[in-house]
């Protein structure tokens, strides 16, 4: 039983993680139809970038903190300078992958010539307490993880819903020409939306950081598994994101765990699974809209 | 006094040159439309207009150069556009469609305004939270222009309000822009190929043909008019 | 063979093909060598380049299928004692089997999931390899010399220097008086051509263009008659199973396949190097096949690390500056050359976005 418990909890570890970098790929796909095929890897960029910070003699949190914003900027500026050269959201979504597959690749190798290839230790966000449930002693870290997921969400439901920013990212997406019309700046909401969603990816490379160690490559598994999640749970939809990445983490860890066929090699192999059996009953996902599930 | 003065426009898709040199003014207070068939230009004028689509030529509004603006920008110079097939956002709901209208303008005439629109098209405050692709066609366009009203505008321009609706349904829409048009003021450039009704409501109009205007005159005079009545009219 | 071929492209062809004969004669094992493995990237770009540049599909996962090609040709080889040419048989059809696997799904869903699905067979190849270690060999990799992350110089070095092979080796036949890599040079440049001219004409043809079809406009291509799932089903096993010659290839050429051949790093090159000649056209991925291979070359050791940050980089502003790669720039040259000729001048307002991936101009032959 400790050991389920255990086991329960490390998949929802892993899987909020997963549900924050697949929050962020939701939203900008939500927002203008394209996926960021770098958004992990602007993650772990931000992360490298905190990590030196703390380095040199900054607090964690402050250092985290100032991975988010990094994260903004970034995000927005990747919007602003190459996607917009693309023809914004009527780029043809083939060239956005291969930009952003081009800037997955310059920000991996950059990051090992700046930083160099060890895994470097990174100090849990919520330090290295335990606590009791079931029996099983599950780490302070996972509670706050999950502690922070809840946050995430409502706090994404509040900006868009409540919003006068909201609004508008949402007009943008229902209705692009409507919204210039309006008055809306498409291209700087647009801006925003992708640098909130790096921000929020930025969370992900935090967590993973601290969850196992900071090195370069660290984001590319969970940029897959965000993908998936974001897949199962429907790519326009955040609850969906959020859902998917639970349910995709909770699943790997008890089929790995308890399925002996499936060993630690072939991880990827039950989330992949699941998606691939969900998406030919679904198309578009748990909760996502019959737009996206295209025949 | 003339609020929007038109001259020499030109403007295409590419290598397809639509417009080839379109002239019109619009004197504040007017209703005025411009009548055409389908291909003639009438989208491609207001979407030129707008800033959609690039142009060439001079599009002067209350004595300010259009032509180079991004649609964004009109708002701000007190243009709003009904776009062809109403351009609603069906994802939002009735009163967020409003609230997007609005955006430009500050939070406590928002909901002013939107009050005076419940009241001028009383099927919107039925349905205040609905979501928008929902609604019928009708609906949409009574939404599509209590929406573009939102930001107080002094030039409303409307594609083809008529578009998909019943005819009893596209009268009533018309009605209601003669209705805003007369308390509010709101100057109206209306491009339509429904002759009939648009001509009943409006102060003056132009025919539209392959880009170019062939025929101009007060509402009655076009009415009147042998080319236009055997070829918009039906007679 | 090609739309207009003029007596002057007929001569280019020509002195191409007499120069390509020579090479092996004129150069060392270790060029030959290195010209093998630029034949092998170019087929399986070509590959890459039909779902892509001419189908609009994508995948980021034909690094897979050109390793299964690999491991399919090295295990059946080495193992079974099965013959190459019939090893490479198998291969393609193995290929041609697992693509239509992956593309299937894809259908039902929009174009996009197609990159994640093939991005997560990419990743999960190596995984599925070391998975399967009995028959693969695991992470020390099946072949000659088991060996353990090299890098591709290194053996390629080795092959020219080592003066002894096994039975299970690629060797030329006696009677050609060739040397190994010779040999295996003309059987490549002789497959090369082969698949070149097949899908040159693939593209071409009816079918060709219905596919082009797809790719620009999926709904009017359906409404015009086109079997819009078949086709792509289809063309994704195709693309694949020319990957798996490419893949074929690589174990002739290096005698040795081991998971780390095979990553998403190799799928991401195949991609560089059909985006960066060309997408949309045959030759491009041959242009870019020298390029990638020759840029690792002109990179000194110490700044191998670069080597992704600049392939990102020219991903980057090929995508933004010259969307049809090498080729397409040349396009546009020739267009515009031709245009002025003609003496006509367009005074049109500004076009929309280019399309990175649009048909190319009617008369093109390349």
């Amino acid at each position: 039983m400790q050991l389920f418990i255990q086991r329960v909890f490390d998949g929802l570890q892993a899987g909020a993680i997963y549900a924050i970098l697949a929050l962020a790929i939701v939203i900008i796909f939500r927002a203008s139809g394209m996926l960021n095929f770098a958004q992990g890897e602007i993650a772990m960029f931000t992360t490298f970038v905190a990590w030196n910070l703390f380095d040199a003699g900054l607090p964690w949190w402050l250092t985290s903190v100032a991975s988010l914003l990094i994260g903004f900027v970034v995000g927005a500026v990747l919007y602003r300078l190459l996607i917009v050269r693309l023809g914004g959201t009527h780029a043809n979504p083939l060239a956005v992958v291969m930009v952003t597959i081009g800037l997955f690749l310059m920000l991996n190798d950059g990051a090992g010539v700046i930083w160099g290839t060890d895994a470097k230790p990174v100090p849990r966000v919520f330090g290295s307490g335990r606590i009791e449930i079931f029996g099983a002693g599950i780490a302070v870290q996972v509670i706050g993880l999950l502690a922070v997921l809840a946050i995430l969400v409502v706090g994404f439901n509040l900006v868009f819903q409540k919003t006068k920013l909201g609004l508008a990212l949402r007009a943008v997406t229902s209705n692009q020409e409507s919204a210039a019309l309006a008055g809306i700046k498409v291209t700087t909401t647009l801006m925003i939306g992708w640098g909130l969603a790096a921000a929020i990816g930025s969370l992900a490379g935090t967590f993973t950081a601290s969850s196992v160690a900071l090195d370069k490559n660290m984001m590319q598994v969970v940029l897959i598994y965000a993908f998936a999640a974001a897949t199962l749970g429907g790519f326009d939809s955040p609850i969906g994101a959020v859902v998917g990445g639970l349910i995709i983490g909770l699943v790997s860890e008890l089929v790995v765990g308890y399925v002996d066929i499936v060993g630690p090699d072939l991880r990827l192999l039950p989330g992949f699974v699941l998606v691939l059996v969900v998406l030919l009953v679904r198309p578009q996902g748990l909760f996502g809209t019959a737009k996206v599930g295209r025949a | 006094m003339t609020l929007l003065a038109v001259q020499h426009l030109v403007a295409g898709y590419g290598p397809v040159q639509v417009l080839d040199g379109l002239d019109l003014s619009v004197e504040a207070g007017e209703i005025v439309v411009v009548l055409g068939a389908n291909g003639a230009g009438k989208t491609t004028t207001l979407r030129a207009l707008s800033g959609m689509i690039p142009a060439k030529g001079s599009v002067v509004l209350n004595g300010k150069e259009v032509i180079g603006r991004k649609p964004e920008d009109l708002v701000g110079m007190g243009v709003a556009h009904v776009p062809q097939g109403r351009g609603t956002f069906p994802d939002l709901t009735v009163a967020e469609n409003l609230r997007v209208g609005g955006f430009t303008r500050p939070a406590a005439e928002v909901a002013e305004d939107m009050e005076r629109w419940f009241d001028v098209f009383p099927r919107l405050r039925e349905r205040i939270d609905q979501a928008a692709g929902s609604m019928s066609g009708g609906e949409q366009q009574m939404l599509a222009i209590a929406r573009a009203l939102m930001s107080r505008p002094a030039l409303l321009l409307l594609d083809e309000p008529s578009l998909g609706l019943a005819p009893l349904v596209t009268r009533d829409v018309f009605e209601r822009i003669a209705a805003v048009n007369a308390e509010l003021g709101t100057t109206v450039l209306v491009v339509e190929q429904n002759a009939n009704l648009a001509l009943d409501i409006a102060t003056r109009g132009y025919v539209l043909e392959t880009g170019r205007i062939i025929a101009e005159g007060s509402a009655d005079e076009l009415r009147n008019d042998d080319v236009v009545r055997r070829a918009y009219l039906g007679v | 063979m090609t739309r207009r071929m003029t007596p002057l492209r007929a001569l280019a062809w020509v002195i191409a093909l007499v120069v390509a004969i020579a090479l092996p004669q004129l150069l060392g094992a270790s060029d030959v060598n290195r010209l093998g493995e630029v034949m092998y990237i170019a087929v399986a770009a070509l590959g890459l380049a039909l779902l892509t540049g001419f189908n609009g599909q994508i995948s980021l996962g034909h690094g897979a299928f050109l390793g299964m090609g690999a491991y399919i040709t090295m295990i059946l080889t080495v193992d079974y004692n099965v013959s190459y040419a019939l090893a490479g048989v198998i291969a393609i059809v193995f290929a041609f089997v697992v693509g239509l696997i992956v593309g299937l799904p894809a259908l039902r869903i929009t174009g996009i999931y197609l990159a994640l699905v093939t991005l997560a067979l990419a990743t999960l190849f190596p995984q599925i390899v070391v998975r399967l270690g009995d028959i693969t060999g695991a992470t020390v990799g099946r072949g000659l010399l088991p060996r353990e992350g090299y890098g591709e110089w290194d053996l390629l070095e080795e092959i020219g220097r080592r003066n002894y092979l096994f039975e299970a080796g690629f060797r030329a036949p006696e009677w050609t008086g060739l040397a190994d890599d010779q040999w295996r040079y003309y059987v490549f440049l002789a497959i090369a051509i082969v698949v070149f001219v097949l899908v040159h004409n693939l593209v071409h043809s009816r079918v060709g263009r219905a596919l082009v079809a797809i790719r620009d406009n999926e709904t009017a291509a359906e409404v015009a008659g086109v079997p819009v799932s078949t086709y792509k089903v289809v063309t994704f096993g195709i693309s694949a199973s020319i990957a798996a010659i490419g893949g074929w290839m690589f174990a002739v050429l290096n005698n040795q396949v081991s998971p780390t051949s095979f990553t998403i790093a190799l799928s991401i090159t195949l991609l560089v190097a059909a985006v960066l000649g060309g997408a949309n056209s045959i030759i491009g991925p041959v242009l870019g096949a020298f390029v990638i291979v020759y840029l690792r070359e002109a990179v000194p050791a110490e700044s191998q690390r670069f080597t992704q940050v600049v392939f990102g980089l020219v991903l980057i502003l090929v995508m933004l500056v010259a969307p049809g790669g090498i080729i397409g720039v040349y396009r546009n040259v020739a267009a515009r050359i031709a245009r002025s000729r003609a003496g006509r001048r367009s005074d049109s307002p500004p076009l929309p976005p280019p399309d990175p991936l649009a048909e190319p101009a009617a008369g093109s032959t390349v």
